[in-house]
């Protein structure tokens, strides 16, 4: 084995690719991921006796092409699910919890890689925070472990490609949804679209092709604009409002929300003088065909600094490609922002976890960022700012976008760790660590 | 053999591999009570970012049902039970 370790956060596309490359140049790697299979999110793996979801060509062929290689890797490689990663300190020392908390290391690896993907977006509105009301990802994860689909009436709202792709996977499942809301208008961009790649304009078609099989409706240029609960609280009532102002109500058993991504890389504190890397969605938002490459290079960066040799690497064109895709991709679903937080229901929930609306943003008239925190208490739960951070800051400062501030961001730890966790640990050392707890001795 | 986790006592049945949240979404109980913010405990992210889906275990405390495997005799419950002191626990 060799003397070097690093730590991989998430088994993604990016995260086994980045592993793959270090251990090929004879680097340890140990990967961890909080779910129970590696694959990440694209490539979520069935449980166990589950007969999967079939997958697009594209997708059936990237997984195969990154786990055989990654498999052919194993002897640098250990493998760690359902493991949580807390967070790394200044002196680079790194918790990893299993998810009961009753086995708990510190560990100071030579360097980590972060690949923890994106976050989901979701705009509040009057309702978001009921039951059943979901991500479309989650609904997606559900379907791609269990490949069952959540029972009832399902609705999908939001806008970008990922809409039609999840909608397509619940087709497959028998339960396809009862309409897709999309707040953009793609087809006003058809030249725009044809300049996409072949293999994203083949994964489109595929999704359409199956969704108008499947006889489900779409409405563009519209939103949900608010949900209920049915009268007799059995289902729930949501209004969709489209671009020339008219209203219309359906009953319906879940919403899956989706208004785009952002990168999942809250609550790191990335001290310069420490080897921590970001890679794939959580560094650039270019979805899985560019995280292969991009896991590759970040890999292939940390080795050749951990190794004091130059390794060459050949992909940019390819990554570049898949850049411009994205950038193409933003512009033919570009909208305007369909939900104004400023006229909306004062009592709209905005940060979720400590249940704070926007009256009570209004109420601190003016805040700082650190009156927003302390006093406010947004972005301060257990979600560590995911969910609402992005929305105070465009509620305070409507014509500055994207917001840019530390609200959420650069807090340790990156999830809820218990105390007990912390106080639990064992020292994993497998070189002359001078770790914060032996000092602490 | 079946295996059961149990809901506010009530027995359900899961399959290899599947989270609390997967086990209890097949019986439709998505409604998983209140957290002391009053905000409404569920599914919402589904991979551990929200935190809107915390349950109580008996031995454990909180937990995330979207990432927590079953395990069969798993006990859980919709809210934070009452201490001794007749308070509720701390999250």
């Amino acid at each position: 084995m060799s003397e070097k370790n690093v730590l991989v956060v998430g088994a993604g596309i990016a995260g086994l690719s980045a592993a793959t490359v270090l251990a090929k140049n004879k680097i340890s790697v140990r990967l961890v991921d909080q779910a129970g299979s590696i694959g990440g999110n694209l490539h979520r793996q069935a449980n166990p006796n589950v007969q999967p979801i079939s997958r697009s060509p594209e997708n059936k062929k990237r997984w195969k092409r990154v786990i055989e290689k990654f498999n052919a890797e194993q002897d640098y490689i250990s493998v760690n699910c359902r493991v949580r990663f807390s967070g790394i300190d200044q002196k680079g020392v790194a918790l990893l919890s299993d998810l009961n908390g009753t086995d708990n290391k510190f560990i100071k690896p030579d360097a980590v890689i972060i690949a923890t993907g994106a976050s989901e977006r979701v705009i509040p509105r009057p309702g978001w925070t009921l039951a059943n009301v979901r991500t479309l990802g989650s609904i997606q994860t559900e379907l791609k472990t269990t490949s069952q689909a959540p029972k009832g009436k399902i609705i999908i709202a939001g806008s970008g490609p990922f809409l039609i792709a999840a909608g397509a996977e619940l087709c497959k499942a028998g339960n396809p949804p009862k309409a897709i809301i999309e707040g953009g208008y793609p087809y006003s961009h058809i030249l725009k679209s044809l300049r996409l790649p072949p293999s994203y304009l083949r994964e489109a078609f595929d999704y359409m092709q199956t969704l108008i099989r499947a006889r489900v409706p779409i409405y563009y240029k519209s939103h949900i604009r608010e949900i209920k609960t049915t009268s007799d609280n059995q289902a729930l009532e949501v209004c969709i409002a489209s671009s020339d102002g008219k209203t219309r109500t359906q009953e319906i058993d879940y919403v899956g929300l989706h208004d785009g991504l952002r990168q999942n890389d809250y609550g790191f504190s990335i001290d310069p003088h420490l080897k921590i890397f970001t890679t794939g969605d959580c560094r650039e938002l270019l979805g899985g065909r560019a995280a292969e490459f991009d896991g590759k290079k970040v890999g292939l960066e940390v080795a050749s600094l951990l190794t004091n040799q130059s390794i060459p690497y050949h992909h940019k064109r390819e990554y570049e490609k898949h850049r411009q895709a994205q950038n193409i991709i933003r512009k033919i679903y570009a909208h305007e922002p369909p939900l104004d937080l400023q006229k909306m229901d004062e009592q709209t929930v905005i940060c979720r976890c400590e249940n704070k609306t926007i009256n009570d943003l209004k109420k601190l008239s003016n805040p700082t960022i650190r009156e927003m925190r302390l006093l406010g208490r947004f972005s301060m739960g257990a979600c560590q700012g995911r969910f609402c951070s992005e929305w105070v800051q465009r509620f305070l400062n409507p014509d500055t976008s994207p917001p840019k501030s530390t609200l959420g961001l650069s807090r340790w730890p990156v999830l809820p760790t218990r105390i007990h966790n912390i106080v639990e640990a064992t020292t994993e050392s497998t070189s002359q660590s001078n770790s914060l707890i032996q000092e602490n001795k | 053999m079946t295996q059961n986790i149990y809901w506010n006592n009530q027995a359900v049945k899961f399959l290899d591999g599947e989270t609390i949240a997967n086990a209890l979404s097949r019986l439709n109980i998505t409604h998983f009570g209140y957290s002391l913010s009053g905000q409404t405990r569920t599914v919402f992210c589904g991979i551990g970012q929200c935190q809107n889906c915390l349950v109580w275990e008996e031995t454990t405390g909180l937990i995330e049902a979207c990432l927590t495997p079953c395990k069969d005799g798993l006990n859980l419950h919709s809210s934070p039970p009452l201490d001794q002191k007749g308070e509720k626990s701390h999250e």
